[in-house]
């Protein structure tokens, strides 16, 4: 175990002068001191005496020079280990070191060496501007620095190799050695080959490659695969075009069609040519047969006409006797006619001289009707001019009474409100009641006596005169007055307007005028009444054209009939009128009778000159057709037409024959039919020539293009390239199982080597997990077996992150690791350097403090412990004290 | 020279096959006689006009190349021989090629020879194949006085009359006698033919299965001596089947040396079926210890208890293992 036993500093920082800390204990040391009285450079100093070259004249020197100054300083350490003392005495100057060993006394590098050995931080170099765990070797784990007690205790990687080797040797158990490291290298390194960190193939890898040149393989195999089917498909086509080409040689559909068409040609030549053959015949026997038809209807014809000139002598002889029967009875119809005519006649003139008489009488009537009609009128007239006049009379009285029932009402409405106004106004008016004892006057002011006992009302101010008393002067002041006053007098002022604008004095005249217009027009309604009852449906015009009228019809009415009846005795219109429908009656007998004979007559006479137009015409035709009829037979006589007709009918018949034997011919060959054959047979020759160019360009085609790609040597390398695509798959599958091996491997490598740390670190675990649980009840410890570090803790069974508990916590949990750690080292090396703490646990709470107490105290009996503390007190008893002041030099 | 098909083993070669095909028969001064089989059919393409061009343009010599394209005879003067050839036009001909030799009616004073390509009804041949099929009583069906076939490649006689000369020069590590010609003599015609096998083959092809009994030595020695027999090993091409369970020391020295055979012969082809099995000696020998003992006796017993995929890798990973150590010990 490494001890110090006396430090002395000279020309240090804030410690100057200098400072002697002598008689230092195995166990705990406490140095007290107040703050910045150099408790941190006390521990400064202590790592630039072993750690820092004394030549340097670095930024770690020019730090350990009082400032201000250019002194050298000089720091001497006594220490011990291994079990044996030394003394070094080191000022920072050329040559300003010794180290006295109990075998020399060395000087210089040879100093610097030894004590390099001694302190094992070769690894690191010399610190230049700071001091970092690689420069300190394991003493820089153990020697805390004020305010990072709370930071993670990780030693530096040749720390950790070394506590690896110690507790390797403690567990005798070989972790992996110099071989097992470069295993693990040369498996990582492999495994590197094929695989990335996260474990998937590497994209430049040994696997990738292989992977990827069995993929380009492929794609070329099946590349020149594709193209040998395609070529061996062109070949399979030329093989079918090729064989095609010989079946339809073979066939020789071509000419058997061309041989075929000239014979339809041929044939259809030879149709047309009986056609145009049956077309003459055909021509022929139309004129025979029109010859044959035209005598034939040329003999109807005549025996047509025969019958019909027979036909039209019969029906002249019948006519001719018609034609006499009706002479005689139209000649018989002419006599009653005439007889019934005259009676006609006689009754006609009878009846008309009794209608003229009745007209006359009937006319006198009239004209009396008409004459007291137009008197009863006339007086009518006159009355309703006098209601008229009357209307004007009473209209203009009406003009004069224009006061209505309304204007009276409107008239009391405003007299009532001006009342209203009034006697609102009077109930706040001042009135005066005068009771004088005696006789005396009361004047107003403008010389009117008033009389005594009787109100007066006051709405302005006035003066009395009291006889026997004096003046008296009266201001009436009742609230509203005013306000009352001007709204009667306005209400008044209404009332005097309306009254003015009707040109009545009072209300009561308006009353009156009122009434009188009512009566007025009351009369003016019986008028009108009247009138209308008089003129009944007349209007006063049609009254006026009615009497015009009346006397118009006596003005023309004809004197003389009214002189001829008002002389006949006989003239009884009654007995007239009987006789006029007698006649009238009779002479309707009459002229129906008459008419009756008319209608025979005109029926007679129509129908003899109707039988006479008949017999007219009738000759006239007979006439022309036996003129027709002669002319016929002497153009060509019987005999004559009928030896034609034989004829015809014979050259008819024989070229009819041989029609039927041409179209029975042509039947069979019918040329529009065998146009088609022909047409169908060019078609289809001109089909199989197309078909035939076009097979021997589709040869050509693929005879050049089968050339040309299979010049290219596609199915041996097709071949080929199969051949090394099958080797690359194997290669794949190889160098895949390679790559798995290695992954294995190095996995199986990777997960003993973890199993072989974490047992490594059980010594330091165990140390800590009898200790943790006093500080921090429950809590159980997990060691980082990487960096030999604390990295979490678990409380009831949930694991709590280094870096998330409290401060405290940390730094008291940092403290046991290094104490555990250094515990370890001592009992594994034998060696172990002093723990120092500067103004450490200072936020533990007063139970941790007092059990981070009792494991410094316990470590203390092993280790060496300076405990730098501006709190001496509360470490008191725990081991040798020693306050800075007292340590002061001069 | 009579050749019964399959020249070429695509109907698509490359240029310089056909020029080397060319020059390999130009030595040959009398006329060459080729027929068209099932792997270079006669209308395959541009094969042979391609073959004709190469004949033409050989700087060396001059070729008689005649190539039978149609079913036709073919008369060589010089040897009174009528050659009845049989192309195949196609692949897969389901016509009988043949079949018109029996109607051909024979010259009189010629030599009758059928040369046809295809497997003979009844016998080898694919098998499975229904196309290219051959009456093996074609010769006295035809009046041939032989019939020189092809498509089998090992040299096989069917008659007195009827024979497949194989090829000369194996191409597969089937062992059926190939690497021969025929030469055969007739005096005249209907004469009985002489036929000699004359062994032409340049190269050996050797299929060979070697089962690992424990000792590596012995298994290289055994291969070693196949190396040293009468063909050179630059012209054997080896189909090496290894079985058995190995050591990793002797898979380690096995490999290695199948690197260098790899390198010594013309063509080698292993098919390793080695089962690893580490045994006690490879642990000791490796002198593993800590982490790197742990992980090998974690690797061991993965390899001999896992699923048969798992095993392998364990196996190969457990190789990996030894090999690593094995350097790491030489290199110190």
């Amino acid at each position: 175990m490494m001890r110090l036993r006396r430090i002395e500093l000279r020309s240090v920082g804030k410690l100057t002068p200098g400072l002697r800390i002598d008689g230092l204990a195995d166990g705990i040391n406490v140095i007290g001191g107040d703050n910045e009285e150099g408790k941190s450079t006390l521990l400064f100093a202590l790592r630039c005496a072993f750690f820092l070259n004394h030549s340097s004249n670095g930024a770690l020197r020019k730090q350990l020079v009082p400032a201000g100054t250019s002194l050298t300083p000089e720091i001497d350490i006594d220490f011990e280990t291994g079990g044996r003392s030394y003394a070094l005495a080191k000022a920072f100057r050329r040559d300003g070191i010794s180290l006295q060993t109990p075998a020399a006394a060395l000087r210089g590098a040879d100093a610097e060496n030894e004590l390099e050995a001694l302190l094992d931080f070769g690894d690191g170099g010399r610190a230049k501007s700071r001091f970092a765990s690689e420069h300190m070797g394991l003493s820089g784990l153990f020697w805390i620095d004020q305010g990072t007690a709370f930071e993670r205790a990780r030693p530096g990687e040749s720390d950790q190799r070394r506590l690896a080797g110690l507790l390797a040797a403690e567990m005798d158990h070989v972790v992996s050695g110099s071989d097992g490291d470069r295993l693990f290298v040369e498996a990582e390194r492999q495994h590197g080959e094929f695989w990335s960190k996260s474990g998937r193939p590497l994209s430049n890898g040994r696997l990738s490659e292989a992977e990827q040149r069995y993929d380009q393989l492929e794609e070329t195999c099946l590349d020149l695969q594709g193209r040998l089917e395609r070529l061996e498909g062109k070949l399979d086509r030329l093989r079918r075009a090729r064989a095609e080409r010989e079946r339809t040689l073979g066939e020789n559909r071509e000419s058997r069609d061309g041989e075929k068409l000239h014979a339809v040609r041929e044939r259809i030549e030879k149709a047309r040519e009986r056609r145009n053959e049956l077309a003459l015949l055909r021509q022929t026997l139309r004129v025979a047969d029109n010859d044959v038809r035209t005598l034939e209807e040329r003999r109807q014809r005549r025996a047509q006409q025969r019958e019909l000139v027979q036909e039209l002598l019969d029906d002249r002889e019948r006519l001719e006797g018609e034609r006499i029967d009706l002479g005689r009875k139209a000649c018989a119809i002419e006599e009653a006619f005439a007889g019934d005519e005259g009676l006609y006649r006689k009754l006609r003139e009878g009846l008309g001289m009794k209608k003229r008489r009745l007209r006359a009488i009937e006319a006198n009537e009239r004209r009396q009707r008409d004459m007291a009609s137009l008197d009863s009128l006339r007086r009518q007239r006159d009355g309703i001019a006098l209601l008229n006049q009357r209307l004007v009379e009473l209209d203009g009285e009406r003009r004069d009474h224009r006061i209505e029932d309304k204007d009276v009402a409107d008239l009391r409405n405003a007299e009532s409100e001006a009342s209203t106004a009034r006697a609102a106004l009077d109930v706040v008016a001042t009135r005066l009641v005068f009771e004088p004892d005696a006789d005396q006057r009361i004047i107003a002011g403008e010389g009117e006596e008033k009389p005594p006992r009787q109100p007066v009302e006051l709405l302005h101010p006035a003066s009395f005169m009291l006889e026997g008393f004096g003046r008296l002067h009266v201001t009436p002041g009742s609230e509203g007055l005013g306000e009352r006053e001007r709204r009667w007098r306005k209400l008044d002022a209404i009332l005097r307007e309306r009254l003015d604008a009707l040109g009545v004095a009072s209300v009561e005249e308006a009353h009156e005028q009122a009434l009188r217009r009512q009566r007025i027009e009351a009369e003016i309604d019986r008028i009108h009444t009247e009138r209308r009852a008089r003129l009944g449906d007349f209007t006063v015009e049609t009254l006026e054209r009615e009497i015009a009228g009346l006397q118009a019809a006596l003005d023309d009415a004809d004197p003389a009939g009214i002189e001829r009846t008002s002389h006949g005795e006989e003239n009884d219109p009654e007995r007239l009128r009987v006789e006029i429908a007698a006649g009238e009656e009779e002479l309707e007998t009459c002229e129906e009778r008459l008419r009756g004979r008319e209608q025979e007559r005109h029926s007679a006479r129509e129908a003899l000159a109707v039988c006479e137009a008949k017999s007219g015409d009738l000759g006239t035709r007979l006439e022309r057709e036996t003129e027709r009829l002669n002319d016929e037979l002497s153009a060509m006589p019987d005999a004559d037409l009928d030896t034609s007709l034989g004829e015809a009918c014979e050259r008819r018949d024989g070229t009819a024959s041989e029609h039927a034997r041409l179209e029975l011919a042509l039947r069979d060959e019918d040329p529009s039919l065998l146009e088609e054959e022909a047409a169908h047979l060019e078609r289809r020759i001109e089909e199989l020539a197309g078909d035939r160019r076009q097979r021997e360009r589709l040869i050509e085609q693929l005879a050049t293009e089968i050339r040309i790609e299979g010049g290219e040597g596609i199915g041996e390398r097709h071949d080929n390239a199969r051949a090394e695509r099958d080797a690359a798959e194997r290669e794949r599958d190889r160098v895949r199982r390679e790559a798995e091996a290695a992954k294995l491997l190095y996995r199986i490598l990777d997960e003993e080597r973890r199993r072989s740390r974490d047992m490594l670190t059980e010594p330091v675990r165990t140390r800590l997990e009898r200790q943790l649980p006093f500080v921090i009840p429950g809590a159980g410890a997990f060691f980082d077996a990487d960096d030999f570090s604390l990295s979490e803790i678990r409380r009831s069974e949930q694991p709590e992150a280094f870096e998330t508990l409290s401060i405290g916590t940390r730094e008291q949990l940092s403290i046991m690791v290094r104490l555990a750690l250094a515990e370890l080292l001592l009992e594994q090396d034998g060696e172990a350097p002093p723990v120092i703490l500067d103004d450490a646990l200072v936020y533990a709470d007063e139970e941790r403090f007092d059990r981070m107490k009792t494991l410094l105290a316990r470590a203390g009996r092993s280790l060496q412990i300076l405990i730098l503390t501006c709190r001496p007190r509360d470490y008191a008893g725990l081991g040798k004290s020693y306050r800075l002041e007292d340590c002061l030099l001069g | 020279m009579l050749v019964a098909g399959d020249c070429f083993d695509s109907p698509f070669p490359e240029e310089g096959t056909i020029l080397k095909a060319a020059d390999a028969m130009s030595p040959f001064g009398g006329p060459w006689v080729l027929l068209p089989g099932n792997h270079d059919p006669a209308e395959a393409g541009p094969l042979w006009d391609r073959l004709e061009h190469a004949a033409r343009n050989l700087a060396t010599a001059k070729l008689d190349l005649r190539i039978a394209r149609k079913g036709e005879p073919i008369r060589i003067d010089d040897a009174s021989l009528e050659i009845l050839a049989a192309p195949l036009r196609h692949r897969h001909d389901p016509v009988d090629p043949t079949a018109w030799m029996a109607t051909s009616e024979r010259r009189p004073g010629l030599v009758r020879v059928g040369l046809a390509h295809g497997s003979v009804q009844g016998f080898g041949g694919d098998g499975e194949s229904t196309f290219n099929r051959i009456d093996p009583r074609l010769p006295e069906m035809a009046d041939l006085d032989y019939l020189a076939l092809g498509d089998w490649h090992g040299t096989l006689g069917i008659g007195r009359r009827c024979w497949y000369s194989g090829t000369p020069e194996p191409d597969r590590f089937r062992s059926n006698e190939p690497g021969h010609v025929l030469v055969v003599e007739i005096d005249e015609p209907g004469a009985l033919p002489r036929i000699e096998r004359v062994p032409t083959a340049e190269c050996r092809w050797i299929e060979e299965t070697l089962e690992h009994s424990g000792d590596a030595g012995a298994l290289i020695a055994r291969v070693e001596a196949i190396l040293s027999g009468s063909t050179p090993a630059d012209r054997l091409l080896l189909d090496l089947t290894l079985a058995g369970e190995v050591d990793i020391g002797g898979r380690a020295r096995i490999e290695a040396r199948i690197e260098e055979w790899r390198a010594r012969l013309c063509h080698l082809r292993v098919h390793d079926g080695l089962i690893d099995r580490p045994s006690d000696e490879d642990l000791r020998e490796l002198r593993l210890e800590g982490v790197a003992q742990a992980a090998a006796s974690r690797l061991a017993a993965m390899a001999g208890n896992g699923e048969e995929e798992d095993s392998e890798i364990a196996r190969l990973a457990l190789r990996r293992l030894y090999l690593m150590q094995h350097r790491i010990r030489e290199t110190g």
